[in-house]
């Protein structure tokens, strides 16, 4: 059982039998999206096996994985979109399975590339979505809309899809997810392909649906540091399986604990820009064999290291690096992250 | 509730004003199908509807315009409304009966291939309404070409030799000829998964609508050139016709409901409902004509009605004998809302092999039931062969019980014992074995001819093949006559009965069994007991 789910506060849920939907016993926030169980083979690859998250009103659930991982299967078993072997998804209290019509009202869905009616205008795009969730009148142009003005698109709403930027058609995307005014998001790698603007862009919204407007969204991406940012809390799943889960804060914090307790420290080392590979690789190479070096990875432009030793040891080590000649610019210790910690419990397994 | 109730706009809005100003057009629309509203707006905009509306108005032009120089002054005097009517038609029947349904199968099969089928597929619009949307747009548009020839049918009606009933009946005839070929485009574009199937298929549809114009213009142009037919008679099969081609809309559609339908819903009871009110309602039809009429009851009719039937239920059987044996759970959950005894009666359209073999035994038990009423009817004596009819009529329902059974089997066999077996894995090897069955024995006795110069006339191995057998049952040959083959078949049919029985029983079980073990709607099960959780009346 994952650690999210073992946590406190969690809603205890009773069964009405007389009622439409689920009663949520009081003593903490409803969960909008209980998965439990979660199990989805094909032939003899389990690609989402037993896995278990809930999430709550208004949170950002960061869902991260490699590739392969498991991420879209569930996304889309959660989107009514497959069926699961065994284990069920509730939203809102209705089972995905049972009755995937009352959770499609209550979902909004944005797969990593979705299909757009490229000969159509956004407005009419957006007016085909709200009339097929159902909104009629007055309602149906209001929310369309809002929905414009939400995601900054009035001025391109006679705009052909087709001659919509990457950006704009993920804006689009966003859109229609948000026209039936769904409880809970699940947005699937929204970022991908987007410019730096774009994404700043695009994670404001996130922000903005959960802080302001109390959606709970599920979103998977592989930009770590921005979903450290947006998330309240994580799942990493990797082959299949739940690795670990919990607040992004808890995450960082569990994986510096786990680090002081093995006594080991993370060093970031940066060396002069314009410094040649066959230099780089050099000094990594020497950088492996120096005493309470326990691992060593490049992270950008940086190099990142495993260190055993105390701060005595890491003034000697610095002072050898140094004395060596190496051109290093930048020598501190590491702030965990998000994806520091997506590194370091990940194994690197696809299936 | 939409985002309107809670949106925090971040620019500036002037949202209410404009939103509260609903067109009447709007209005309208907000009652259509959203599909219908989309296509149309998509039709008019795309350039496969307008070029094919404007090439239709200049060829009627050019026919008019050439017709009447032709003519000349003979126009007034002479019978040319024949000739000018089926040159209309010519160009009508190109743009409904050929480039309507390809339309139709480039959008259906465009949603699955831009990825908006999943779009759809989350929304509130079901897989009924996404293919009824799609077919009533094409009758949208097959309406505006109507409307584009309506001027020049006027024409038409001026000039000698017009006869307005047999035009009408034409006409009504062909927006059934249309739509049907619309319904055919939809399931077609439901079926292909790869792209060389998708092409293939597309080949296909051409080709076959194709074959269709060049019916229609065979058949208008012999009307051109000889008499166009009237009477009653004319009318009475104008009527049979269109009950069928509705009756293949219906099918179709349904079929092409079922193959978007996710493999977890029910995609079956549509089927089976349509096939079941067709094969009434055909009945009904034909015999409730002649009984009116005063028409005595010929062999013939109740032999081809049969047959017809047959080629019906043998169609519908291999989808519905070869599903998977218990249903799914989403299924289960809907059927547990329905009372017990109506879900018992209603057990053969529901899905699964072992109830598409009841629901075929159910049929093929009707047909025998009807054939037994009617043939006291039928005056054996006065028409020579009545005997054989029914011999070869009670043949095809046994080869039916025998089929059906068979593949129910099958099925069973196949998704107990072989992990990941699918539907399509079924029905492959089900069409394997039916040819087997059906041209097995045709070959061999082909190939001991061919070999070894020996001329068989029947042995027992030739049973599995309706094709072998029914000939010898028509004809009747020394030794093994038709009821000879009837009592062989009836102990086969007797033994698929029996090897399907424990499914049968098996099915009743599940229905019953998923009353007790029902989730209530809507409530997941606790994942944790919680002793201080309050009880919830």
């Amino acid at each position: 059982m994952n650690d999210l789910l073992s946590g406190a506060g969690l809603p205890a849920i009773a069964a009405s039998h007389k009622g439409e939907t689920a009663t949520i016993v009081p003593g903490g926030p409803p969960p909008v999206l209980s998965v439990r169980n979660l199990t989805r083979t094909f032939g003899k690859l389990r690609a989402v096996d037993d896995v278990s998250f809930e999430a709550g009103r208004g949170e950002v659930l960061g869902f991260i994985g490699p590739n392969g991982a498991g991420k879209t299967t569930t996304m889309r078993i959660i989107a009514t979109l497959d069926l699961p072997q065994e284990g069920d998804v509730f939203v809102c209290g209705e089972s995905v399975i049972d009755y995937p019509d009352r959770v499609r009202k209550k979902i909004g869905y944005m797969p990593d590339s979705f299909g757009k009616y490229a000969n159509m205008n956004v407005l009419d795009y957006l007016d085909f979505f709200a009339r097929a969730y159902g909104l009629r009148g007055v309602e149906r142009r209001a929310a369309v809309e809002h929905v414009l003005v939400f995601t900054e698109l009035r001025k391109l709403q006679h705009k052909a899809i087709k001659s919509l930027s990457k950006g704009m058609s993920q804006r689009l995307g966003l859109g229609r997810t948000l026209i039936h005014n769904p409880e809970l998001l699940i947005l699937d790698e929204p970022a991908a392909g987007l410019d730096p603007r774009g994404r700043v862009e695009l994670r404001e919204l996130v922000q903005l649906l959960a802080r302001e407007l109390n959606k709970t969204i599920l979103i998977s991406s592989h930009i770590l540091t921005e979903l450290g940012e947006i998330c309240d809390s994580a799942v990493i799943i990797e082959a299949g399986k739940i690795l670990a889960s919990g607040r992004v804060a808890d995450l960082q914090k569990r994986q510096r604990s786990r680090r002081a307790e093995d006594h080991v420290t993370s060093l970031s080392i940066s060396l002069i820009d314009s410094t040649e590979p066959l230099e780089r690789e050099a000094f990594h190479k020497w950088l492996v064999q120096q005493p309470f070096v326990l691992a060593c990875q490049e992270s950008g432009s940086r190099l990142r290291i495993d260190f055993g030793g105390d701060p005595r040891q890491q003034h000697e080590l610095l002072r050898r690096m140094l004395g060596e000649g190496f051109p290093v610019t930048e020598f501190s210790g590491k702030v965990e992250t998000l994806e520091d910690a997506f590194m370091d419990i990940t194994r690197g397994i696809t299936q | 509730m939409s985002l309107a109730s809670d949106a925090t706009p971040r620019a500036g809005t002037t949202t209410t004003a404009a939103a509260d100003r609903i067109s009447f057009a709007e209005r309208f629309s907000d009652r259509m199908n959203p599909i219908l509203v989309k296509e149309v707006r998509q039709a008019f905009k795309g350039r496969g509807f307008s070029i094919t509306f404007g090439l239709l108005l200049i060829s009627c032009w050019f026919v008019s315009v050439i017709g009447a120089l032709q003519a000349g002054t003979g126009l007034e005097y002479f019978d040319y409304a024949r000739q000018f009517f089926a040159s209309y038609i010519v160009p009508l029947a190109v743009a409904t009966c050929v480039v309507v349904p390809f339309l139709a199968y480039q959008s259906m099969l465009g949603e699955r291939l831009d990825d908006t089928f999943e779009m759809l597929s989350i929304t509130t619009l079901r897989a009924r309404r996404i293919i009824s949307g799609k077919l009533a747009s094409a009758a949208v548009q097959i309406f505006l070409f109507y409307a584009a020839i309506t001027p020049f049918i006027g024409f038409t009606s001026l000039l000698q030799g017009f006869q307005l009933a047999p035009v009408v009946v034409s006409l009504f005839v062909g927006i059934f000829v249309a739509l049907a070929l619309c319904s055919a485009a939809l399931f077609i574009s439901t079926l292909a998964r790869s792209r060389m199937f998708q092409g293939l298929l597309a080949l296909l549809l051409i080709a076959g609508l194709l074959w269709v114009l060049s019916l229609i213009i065979t058949l208008m142009f012999s009307f051109a050139l000889w008499s166009m037919p009237g009477g009653w008679e004319f009318i009475a099969a104008s009527g049979a016709v269109c009950l069928i081609l509705v009756g293949a809309i219906l099918l179709l559609r349904e079929m092409a409901i079922a193959q978007i339908t996710f493999e977890s819903d029910n995609r079956s009871s549509g089927i089976r409902i349509i096939c079941s009110v067709f094969l009434v309602v055909g009945l009904a039809a034909t015999f409730g004509l002649m009984i009116a009429l005063g028409a005595p009851i010929y062999p013939e009719t109740c032999f081809s009605v049969v047959i017809a039937g047959c080629l019906l239920l043998a169609f519908v059987g291999f989808s519905i004998c070869t599903e998977p044996p218990r249903m799914t759970r989403r299924v289960r959950t809907q059927v547990a809302h329905v009372p017990w005894l109506l879900s018992v009666f209603a057990q053969p359209w529901l899905p699964g092999c072992a109830r598409g073999y009841m629901y075929m035994l159910l049929h093929i038990a009707s047909f025998a039931a009807l054939l037994m009423v009617v043939s006291p009817l039928l005056m054996p004596g006065r028409y020579p062969g009545t005997g054989e009819m029914l011999a070869v009529a009670a043949g095809c329902l046994f080869y039916l019980a025998i089929y059906a059974g068979l593949l129910s089997c099958l099925a069973t066999l196949m998704f107990r014992s072989v992990p990941g077996c699918r539907t399509a894995h079924v029905r492959w090897a089900g069409f394997v074995l039916i040819m087997a069955g059906i041209l097995g024995p045709l070959t061999g006795m082909l190939l001991l001819e061919l070999l070894f110069n020996v001329h068989v006339r029947f042995g027992f191995w030739m049973i599995a093949s309706p094709v072998s057998t029914l000939p010898m049952i028509a004809n009747g040959i020394s030794g093994w006559d038709g009821t000879a083959i009837l009592a062989l078949l009836f102990p086969l049919a007797l033994l698929f009965f029996l090897l399907n029985l424990g499914g049968i029983i098996e099915s009743l079980r599940e229905t019953r069994g998923m009353r007790k073990s029902s989730p209530s709607r809507g409530t997941p099960p606790p994942r944790e007991a919680n002793p201080d959780a309050p009880s919830i009346a």
